[in-house]
């Protein structure tokens, strides 16, 4: 079932540099689709006008078939969240506290979080293995922590959908795959969808059911991971020779550069 | 430590409260006349003051001079604090204050401009020129503070500093060209004068509070978001240009007013949330009303130090906050040099 669906968004910053252009893809409930290509390819991007902290010039965005726009930010809150690259929290919160700001978008302007809301976030500490973390505070843990509160946080919000900005760019290889294969139990046991830019190839090659591949804010390339992942389109993209190994893991090819 | 719940938030305001209520009382028993009162004659003074009788002599100081002193210390010190956790919330800076940003500083020389050039339109508008300047001043500063889009920490604190010091200057320059006779008391409100105001003036200063105050209580939550990121805050549903608006235009309006009542009080907006987020955590739903009631406690106290400590003389209240905020902004300062060096 079709979740989330962009056709032909253009966005370009104020200086005028044309960031994305005519892009344009399907995400499916409890799928898993890879954004990868170069530096300013307009990665980062796509993930702020599908969160709709940047509006899209040109284009239609529609979740579960309504328009983007249509949705209130509250209401975006409940069915879209987002983990950055990086967070940097100003004061000195608990990893709980910062679990339940995910319970925002569910309150009223004075409301405080109740016995539900407590659950949820407790449910996501569990489910991300931060539940002993949870008085820790924030300042004190680790990257990979960090991010992982970060993660709880955003399924707090309960949402149907996961944007991840280079969810593992900080964190070493250990954690890089802890935190994939938490992202890929997530999606099986709560049928959420998953969206997440990455610089690692191969990475985006293990889990990703659709990889989209951007190049200088065009669709280079839209598809499963042995369909798109080519070393010719590859090789143009980021200028520089590659090569690759099909089947590595069951159609999951692996790509290395050429030396 | 527990997450914030109802029966938390009112339990930590209440014995806050509580504090202040005490701080209160214990500042009517010193001063420089002596005052004896039976707990019966102390009713029946109370009484009359409610129905606007005549007072004896001792029930005159304590509830015309004491009285209003120790609540504009209270209102002052507890809109600086607040105004202080605002902008603090707002920046992401736990080194933001009113006086550090040059807001003070801007309120202060619209209110004397304010002061001489109007006064015969009374008290009441002064504040609306104090506005008016305060507003300005974070412009100014906001405007030479940011680089490629964001407010480093240090750019910030010195463009407040320069900022402060220029509008300092003009107000000198003001009260030197207009009446030296004036001078000696001019220099006093320069550094904080509590001195006592009629009941109609706190009353005027409370009700330009109230719009101020209401926001900020609204925001608190926001600001628990925007401490994420505002993109975060953002994606959390938070309106975040109109949060920050909001929130410059209370924490503005707030510092506008205390200055215009009581002259330039430094630090109280600095060292009262950094307290209550020592004791109580950083959330803001409780940050922010707990910083008025500390920050009332916390003033009050000041100025009851300010007129004792050489009495029968009496310090101007900046001077204690000074003294007591300027080794503890250096000791954050201190704290915060490795992400100040970044």
């Amino acid at each position: 079932m079709k979740i989330l669906e962009a056709e032909k968004i253009s966005f370009s910053f104020q200086s005028g540099t044309l960031a994305l252009d005519q892009v344009g893809f399907r995400l499916d409930q409890g799928e898993t689709l890879s954004v990868i290509g170069p530096n300013g390819s307009g990665k980062s991007t796509l993930i702020r006008v599908l969160s709709s902290v940047l509006k899209p010039e040109s284009g239609k965005i529609s979740l579960q078939q309504k328009p983007l726009a249509e949705f209130s930010k509250n209401e975006l809150a409940r069915k879209i969240a987002v983990v950055p690259q990086q967070t940097q929290i100003t004061f000195s919160y608990t990893v709980l506290e910062i679990v339940l700001m995910g319970r925002a978008p569910y309150l009223k302007r004075f409301q405080l979080e109740g016995k539900r809301d407590l659950e949820m976030a407790k449910k996501a500490l569990l489910l991300t293995d931060c539940a002993e973390l949870s008085d820790r505070r924030i300042d004190e843990i680790s990257g990979g922590e960090k991010q992982r509160v970060i993660l709880a946080r955003a399924l707090a919000q309960e949402p149907e959908i996961l944007l991840l900005d280079e969810p593992t760019a900080h964190l070493d290889l250990h954690h890089q795959i802890k935190f994939m294969q938490l992202l890929s139990r997530l999606r099986l046991e709560s049928k959420i969808s998953v969206l997440f830019t990455t610089h690692d190839l191969n990475l985006a090659s293990i889990f990703a059911d659709q990889i989209l591949i951007l190049d200088r804010g065009k669709v280079a390339g839209l598809g499963k991971p042995e369909q798109v992942l080519n070393p010719e389109l590859l090789s143009r993209v980021y200028q520089i020779k590659l090569k690759l190994i099909p089947n590595l893991y069951p159609n999951r090819p692996f790509i290395l550069p050429e030396i | 430590m527990t997450v914030l719940n109802r029966a938390k938030l009112f339990s930590i305001l209440a014995f806050l409260f509580l504090i202040l209520f005490l701080a209160i009382i214990l500042t009517l028993f010193f001063g420089p006349a002596e005052v004896s009162l039976s707990l019966p004659e102390l009713k029946h003074q109370f009484l009359a003051l409610l129905k606007s009788e005549p007072l004896s002599k001792s029930g005159a100081i304590l509830f015309r001079i004491r009285l209003p002193r120790a609540l504009l210390a209270a209102l002052v010190g507890g809109g600086l604090a607040m105004a202080g956790a605002g902008f603090q919330a707002l920046l992401r800076n736990p080194l933001a204050d009113p006086y550090i940003l040059g807001v003070s500083g801007g309120s202060a020389f619209f209110a004397i401009l304010g002061m001489i050039f109007l006064a015969s339109i009374g008290f009441a508008t002064v504040p609306i020129f104090a506005f008016a300047g305060a507003l300005l001043a974070i412009l100014l500063v906001l405007a030479v503070a940011r680089t490629e889009g964001r407010l480093p920490v240090i750019t910030l604190l010195l463009a407040g500093v320069v900022v402060n010091a220029f509008f300092s200057a003009l107000v000198m320059f003001i009260l030197s060209i207009t009446s030296t006779r004036h001078l000696p008391s001019a220099l006093f409100w320069m550094m904080g004068d509590l001195s006592a105001k009629s009941y109609s003036t706190l009353g005027a200063l409370s009700l330009y509070y109230v719009p101020g105050i209401a926001i900020l209580l609204g925001l608190s939550r926001d600001f628990n978001l925007i401490s994420l990121g505002e993109e975060s805050a953002e994606q959390l549903g938070v309106r975040v240009e109109r949060t920050k608006l909001l929130t410059f235009i209370s924490a503005s309006l707030i510092t506008a007013v205390a200055v215009s009542v009581s002259g330039l009080i430094g630090f109280v907006g600095l060292i009262v949330p950094h307290i209550i987020r020592l004791i109580f955590g950083p959330d803001h739903r409780l940050l922010i009303s707990a910083s008025f009631l500390f920050g009332a406690t916390f003033l009050v106290l000041c100025d009851l130090i300010s007129r004792t400590v050489i009495a029968p003389a009496e310090l101007p209240v900046g001077v204690i906050t000074a003294i007591l905020g300027g080794p503890f902004f250096i000791w954050l300062l201190y704290q915060s040099r490795e992400k100040l060096g970044k």
